[in-house]
């Protein structure tokens, strides 16, 4: 009983802790690597896939990504497949019970590289990464198993040709790591043994990927299988997948030197290094507020709930210029953006990411979406597919695009993609009714679209920097509807254009003479006309936004401060200004603008 | 490393095991059947490979596909993929050859079997060559990543990298990322071809009798590198454009979401001999693009715009004016003993009718000038509207390729060495994703329907996130493999002289 209990209780352990962490930590996270990785069932896929050695493990591991769609199933499977793992590597490298917990070292330190994942995660050039280094490590475990049991001599030197000869091509780095593991345990017997193999992994997967990989540079033929394009400048990210390798290959005579100081404090120790390695997880993990809403902004837009997205980005103290874009955007929706915008920090923070800083590539597509630009959204979203791979948000994204636009024959194209994959087909066939002209007139969205973008041959020679383009763009809208109108004075007031400010406001108040202005219009036209220094002026705009109102009450009780600024503006009054007028325009117009807000 | 021969061997089983009855009591619908891609009423050369599709009908359970020859000789596959056994496609073909073969396609629904109206296709006389390259490129706007050229034989469905980009690719942009483009060869044979590698391991591979070498050719009087390329039909010299080009972005034209420019473009040649570049044209208000050669070697063709530029911003000053980009086709003759070329002479003169002309190709006879026209501009793939055209030199009419071309972009079209096949690129599928075409040009100088590059995957170009590009005609295979290429590439080039 007791000898059971020695297995049964790390493994358990592992398991839920495993689960309830990754549960109450990562469900966005999961969401979103899925959302960003793309399995479809078809053979040209796989053909794709295979040019390169080691291809099986991460198509393996993409087959299994999609099902983090839905977050708790893939944290569900995951931690199956460590736990197993864990069971896989004690019984493979014959580890006595009480050093269970040696094993659970390698999947622990798959789970801190999982929490370890920044920005990175919306780009990835290799598929599967959620779940192949799980998968590599089982199929290394059962590669080292079957060397170490291996009755006969001749029959290990068979097995290590197998591997290093047959079974790289398809396995890669893991085919490698379970045949080094196994001779590792092997070493002492057979030293004969022990050089060829090394010889073999020295060469054979050069040579191999040199010559029957003509779309593989030879020079990573040992990291085949591993993400290692992934890799520039964020080799941090991945270093605890590189020691749960290493633990990996090494816990036979690890285990053999714990061994030695007797069954209790080798016990003791096991479990000491397994607490070691679950420190590593928290130490290892991501926390970038700004990543972990953006990646919660990313999972609602994911699943349709695009109410929940506001809420998280107002939440967000000094967010990216990403999550200001998303919260415009809602704002806008809401029709608050006028009366709101101003209300939420506009003082951006960079992205903290080593390799993936440009807002546009992580979230341009979609915002572009929003905003119903139809082809610079697809753009950006075959820019991603481009640079990266194709992945289901993005194939979403130009679908939808596409299906705007108009463009049945190439809709199709998208939608036939994502209708062979298991948890977006559904979605790709709703689509399908917008195919017929009549049904896509009719629709809301396209209805927004022509309200919005009304120019038919405009030409933009950069798209590079999404949130200024659109900024430009709205600010120079002159031709009206109410919904430009709305984008056109936001725009101005950002970007602080007056002239343009005046023309769509004076025009809409022409054309509604009754209209109550929002909230951020009339601060900016009273401050605009204290601007002008010119009393009558500032007279007749008090008496265009209410006088008795409460933006006028507030103008008048600091109209020398804001006089005194627009004079000679000092930190001094600015700070004032943020103390008694928080979630003005003044103070964006005085404060934030002023703190060195670089559109992306 | 590719699927092929498994695929191969599973359909040859697959084929062998079941090789369906014809339906004898079928209802006529008296409906065309539609099939993708579109082979009906096209030409076939008698050595292409079999021409598989699949019959778009969601509603039907079985299907029954016969192709009949003259003789009486059937082929007879089932399923909705209609797909054919290779020798006996080629028997077909070759006892047909100058006639037509009969397709009919049967499907059974609700139980009943029912019979599409035939359409036939025709089998030319004269073969095509046997070998074609490409590039796979994504479709992409400023980014690329995975390019490589291909080798496709077309006879049967083999296709060979000739040289991935990912061959010397990795993990650090700054040194492992390279663009491949422009591959041409000499005459449709392989001893002597060039292609670009630009960014990381920068230079023009030039293979000259079978030996690569990687040379520079940008120097100190010229605006750049070779772009777009043409090897003389006889002597060691390669005519190139030079060009810095720029992308403007639309904004709400769902047929045309890019435009492509050049705001600088000049045209050099370089003589492989002597490894010199010499000046051809190099105006600042003129761009000259798309050089080729006549078959005689005696003319140099290319595409050249005039425009009235201020200079200070030419970037933005032409995409103002993006729409405004039109190119004629424009002729120099060439002396080589002197090395000069003869005054510009004007042989399409586009701009007289408010379009654009790009692309001059002689056919190996040098009777016909084809090349693709649209509205404006140069990057004719971009437009929907372009089409090919043909100019009878002996009669100097121009015509449209009415029955090849479609009502998108046509481009990018090269005669076969025997001047019956044109292989170019079109966007009819999809208006985005290039696939390559071929279509008959008979002896009485007629077109006819063009038919897709065959796949085995019928469904092929659908699947497929790159697009095809810079189709060429071989007639032989390439002998020098990806790892001899990739072992020049990453040598220094040889830097090019200037020759005044």
């Amino acid at each position: 009983m007791k000898r059971t209990l020695q297995l049964i209780i790390p493994l358990a352990a592992f398991a839920i802790l495993t689960f309830a962490y990754l549960a109450l930590t990562a469900q966005d996270l999961f969401f979103v690597a899925q959302a960003n990785d793309y399995f479809v069932y078809d053979w040209t896929h796989v053909a794709r896939i295979s040019e390169q050695p080691g291809w099986l493990v991460p198509y393996a591991g993409s087959f299994l990504t999609q099902f983090a769609y839905h977050p708790l199933q893939g944290i569900a499977l995951l931690t199956l497949l460590l736990t197993l793992l864990a069971w896989l590597m004690k019984w493979a490298l014959r580890l006595p019970r009480h050093l269970t917990a040696l094993a659970l070292l390698p999947p622990v330190l798959v789970v801190a590289f999982v929490m370890g994942w920044d920005y990175g995660v919306f780009g990835t050039r290799h598929y599967g990464n959620l779940f192949s280094p799980t998968v590599g490590l089982m199929v290394s475990t059962l590669i080292a198993a079957i060397s170490i049991r291996l009755p006969k001599r001749w029959m290990q030197y068979v097995w290590a040709a197998v591997v290093i000869v047959g079974t790289y091509p398809w396995l890669g780095f893991y085919a490698l790591l379970g045949i080094l593991t196994g001779t590792i345990i092997n070493m002492r017997h057979n030293k004969l043994y022990t050089l060829l193999v090394a010889a073999g992994v020295a060469v054979v997967p050069y040579v191999e990927a040199h010559t029957f990989f003509v779309e593989f540079n030879s020079r990573y033929a040992w990291q085949a299988a591993l993400p290692f394009m992934d890799y520039y400048k964020t080799i941090g990210t991945w270093m605890p997948l590189y020691a749960a390798f290493a633990l990996f290959a090494l816990m036979h005579p690890l285990a053999n030197l714990l061994n030695k100081t007797g069954e209790r404090l080798s016990a003791v120790a096991a479990v000491a290094l397994a607490v070691a390695a679950v420190c590593v997880v928290p130490l290892h993990r991501f926390t970038d507020s700004n990543f972990s809403t953006l990646i919660a902004v990313e999972h609602a837009y994911g699943v349709g709930e695009d109410d929940r997205v506001l809420d998280l980005c107002t939440k967000q103290e000094q967010p990216i210029r990403s999550i200001i874009m998303y919260r415009n955007i809602e704002l806008w929706k809401r029709g608050e953006l006028l009366d709101k915008m101003f209300q939420y920090s506009w003082v951006a923070d960079t992205v903290h990411s080593r390799n993936l800083r440009h807002n546009t590539y992580i979230t341009g597509a979609r915002v572009f979406q929003q905003y119903t630009f139809w082809n610079f959204s697809y753009r950006w979203a075959m820019e991603r597919t481009v640079m990266f791979n194709p992945s289901y948000t993005d194939m979403q994204i130009m679908a939808q695009d596409i299906v705007y636009n108009h463009e049945p024959d190439l809709a199709d194209k998208y939608l036939s993609q994502l209708e062979n994959t298991l948890y977006y087909k559904d979605w790709a066939r709703s689509q399908r009714r917008l195919l017929d002209a009549d049904v896509l007139k009719a629709d809301s969205i396209a209805m927004l679209h022509r309200k919005i973008v009304l120019v038919p041959h405009g030409a933009i020679d950069n798209t590079e920097f999404c949130e200024y383009l659109l900024l430009k763009y709205f600010t120079n809208l002159f031709a009206l509807t109410p919904e430009r109108a709305e984008l056109s004075l936001a725009a101005s007031l950002v970007m602080e254009k007056e002239d343009e400010f005046w023309q769509v406001c004076l025009a809409e108040v022409k054309a509604n003479p009754n209209i109550i202005l929002p909230r951020h219009v009339q601060e900016a036209a009273l401050l605009f006309a204290l601007k002008k220094q010119n009393p009558a002026l500032l007279s007749q705009i008090k008496l265009m936004v209410g006088p008795q109102g409460a933006v006028c009450q507030q103008f008048e009780r600091n109209q020398d401060l804001l006089t005194r600024l627009l004079a000679q503006p000092n930190e001094a009054d600015a700070a004032t200004l943020a103390t008694l007028c928080p979630g003005t325009y003044w103070n964006y117009f005085f404060n934030d603008s002023r703190r060195g807000t670089i559109f992306d | 490393m590719r699927f092929n021969i498994l695929i191969t061997l599973a359909f040859a089983a697959l084929l062998a095991s079941c090789t369906p009855s014809v339906p004898q009591d079928a209802r006529e619908t008296g409906r065309d059947v539609s099939i993708f891609p579109d082979y009906t009423y096209v030409v076939l050369p008698p050595n292409i490979a079999p021409c598989n599709f699949h019959i778009n009908d969601s509603t039907a359970t079985e299907f029954v596909t016969v192709v009949e020859g003259a003789d009486g000789q059937q082929l007879v596959v089932g399923g909705q993929d209609a797909m054919f056994g290779e020798s006996k496609w080629h028997s077909l073909l070759e006892a047909n050859k100058g006639t037509d073969l009969v397709v009919t396609v049967y499907s059974k629904n609700a139980g009943t079997w029912q019979r599409y109206k035939p359409f036939t296709i025709s089998v030319a006389e004269e073969p095509i060559d046997e070998y074609i390259t490409y590039r796979y490129i994504e479709a992409s706007y400023r980014n690329y990543n995975e390019l490589s050229i291909c080798q496709r034989h077309l006879t049967d469905f083999d296709e060979q990298v000739m040289y991935s980009n990912r061959f010397l690719g990795g993990v650090n942009p700054e040194n492992e990322f390279q663009c491949i483009n422009c591959h041409n060869f000499q005459n449709y044979h392989t001893d002597n071809f060039q292609f670009h590698v630009r960014y990381a391991h920068a230079g023009t591979v030039i293979v000259r009798d079978g030996k690569a070498e990687k040379y520079s050719l940008k120097t100190d009087s010229t605006i750049g590198a070779g772009v777009y390329t043409a090897w003389h039909p006889t002597k060691p010299i390669i005519a190139y454009s030079l060009s810095h080009t720029v992308q403007t972005f639309l904004i709400n034209e769902p047929d045309h979401k890019i435009e492509v420019l050049d705001t600088l473009s000049d045209l050099v040649i370089y003589h492989v001999d002597t490894n010199e570049i010499q000046i051809v044209q190099n105006s600042f208000n003129s761009f000259e693009t798309y050089p080729s050669w006549s078959p005689d070697g005696k003319y140099l063709y290319y595409s050249s715009s005039w425009m009235d530029l201020e200079g200070k911003n030419t970037h933005y000053e032409l995409g103002n004016h993006y729409d405004k980009i039109r190119y004629d086709i424009i002729r120099q003759s060439y002396d080589d003993a002197t090395r000069t070329f003869g005054e510009p002479d004007t042989v399409v003169k586009a701009t007289a009718f408010g379009r654009s002309a790009t692309h001059a190709r002689i056919s190996p006879d040098g009777r016909y000038l084809m090349f693709s026209s649209g509205e404006y501009g140069h990057f004719m793939l971009h437009h929907f509207e372009s089409d090919l055209y043909v100019k009878d030199l002996q009669t100097d009419s121009i015509r449209p390729l009415s029955n090849i071309s479609s009502n998108r972009a046509e481009s990018y079209h090269v005669w076969s060495s025997n001047g019956r096949w044109i292989l170019f690129s079109t966007r009819r599928e999809d208006n985005t994703w290039t696939r390559l075409y071929i279509g008959y040009f008979d002896r009485e100088g007629r077109d006819h329907k063009a038919f897709a590059l065959p796949q085995r995957d019928p469904l092929y170009n659908k699947k497929l996130l790159k697009a095809f590009n810079l189709g060429e005609f071989m007639v032989e295979p390439i002998k020098i493999s990806p790892q001899e290429l990739a072992e020049i590439i990453e040598k220094d080039p040889v830097p090019a002289k200037f020759y005044k």
